[in-house]
């Protein structure tokens, strides 16, 4: 059903360094969930192509980086807003060892997936029960 | 009141801070313009509204739905949108549940100029922009003059 009192209102954020450039920054909002292979990450980044977006791992903190372009607003008045649009950014620092070679990415209708293998020594170990 | 066009510039970022301005003053502005209707700001998708001579674009930020599964209607003055997003249903343990999820339906009353029935919709990186045109009576109609 639909709720009309939730709130999902855009979140400004700040990043950790000041932009070289000025203007608006957002958190997008993600889904993450992990299993026993990997760590699963979604964010929304509405308004994002599959190439204005950035994915970093450095020193187990997880960067997301994104740009939108003002190109669709050209020659438009707006006369009602209830978001605003701008880049988004958000990072995680990551407590399970990660396979880096193999983070996997994608974009689509404006949602990022990105797949986070475990390292092996991360993963959870059978260890096999002996019957005395 | 006093609204200033987006006019394009050479810079980009001069463009998307005018932009980001120009969003934000309207916001702060109360609205006339529309009908009680609207559930109003904190409402699933959020929506901004924008006007030029040909009509106006209603556009929402709403990703991550599947094109097919968005309904937009327009009946008399308006214009309704609604569809169903949801989790990514992966297996395993969610850490994070910020994304909404859920049936969603909100309309906006358009001003009587305008004619929702016969707008066009376009779905792109998650952004729905739907344009409603001018009824055909509300384009300004050039008044020939005679010489006597």
């Amino acid at each position: 059903m639909p709720n009309e009192n939730e709130l999902t209102v855009k979140q400004e954020t700040q990043a950790r360094e000041e932009n070289l450039r000025p203007g608006r920054t957002f958190a997008p909002n993600v889904e993450i969930r992990e299993t026993d292979d990997a760590l699963w990450l979604w964010a929304d980044l509405p308004g994002v192509d599959q190439d204005s977006v950035g994915v970093h791992l450095e020193n187990d903190v997880l960067r997301i980086e994104a740009v939108v372009q003002p190109d669709d607003y050209a020659n438009l008045t707006p006369v009602y807003t209830e978001y605003n649009v701008g880049s988004f950014h958000r990072s995680f620092r990551l407590s399970t060892g990660i396979d880096a070679a193999n983070i996997s990415a994608r974009m689509g209708s404006g949602v990022l997936e990105v797949r986070l293998p475990k390292a092996q020594e991360a993963r959870p170990q059978q260890i096999p029960v002996n019957v005395q | 009141m006093t609204r200033s066009a987006l006019i394009p510039g050479v810079n980009p970022f001069a463009r998307l801070l005018q932009l980001q301005d120009a969003l934000e003053s309207t916001s702060r502005r109360p609205s006339g313009w529309f009908a009680t209707s609207l559930a109003g700001r904190g409402a699933f998708p959020p929506v901004n509204i924008l006007r030029d001579d040909r009509g106006c674009v209603v556009r929402f930020e709403v990703p991550g739905l599947d094109p097919a599964a968005i309904s937009v209607q327009g009946q008399s003055q308006t214009l309704t949108v609604s569809g169903k997003r949801s989790h990514e249903g992966a297996p395993g343990t969610l850490h994070r549940d910020e994304r909404w999820s859920g049936e969603f339906k909100r309309s906006v009353e358009l001003p009587r100029d305008l004619k929702p029935a016969d707008a066009t919709a376009e779905y792109r990186n998650g952004v729905l922009s739907i344009r409603v045109p001018l009824r055909e009576d509300a384009k300004p109609q050039q008044i020939a003059v005679r010489a006597s």
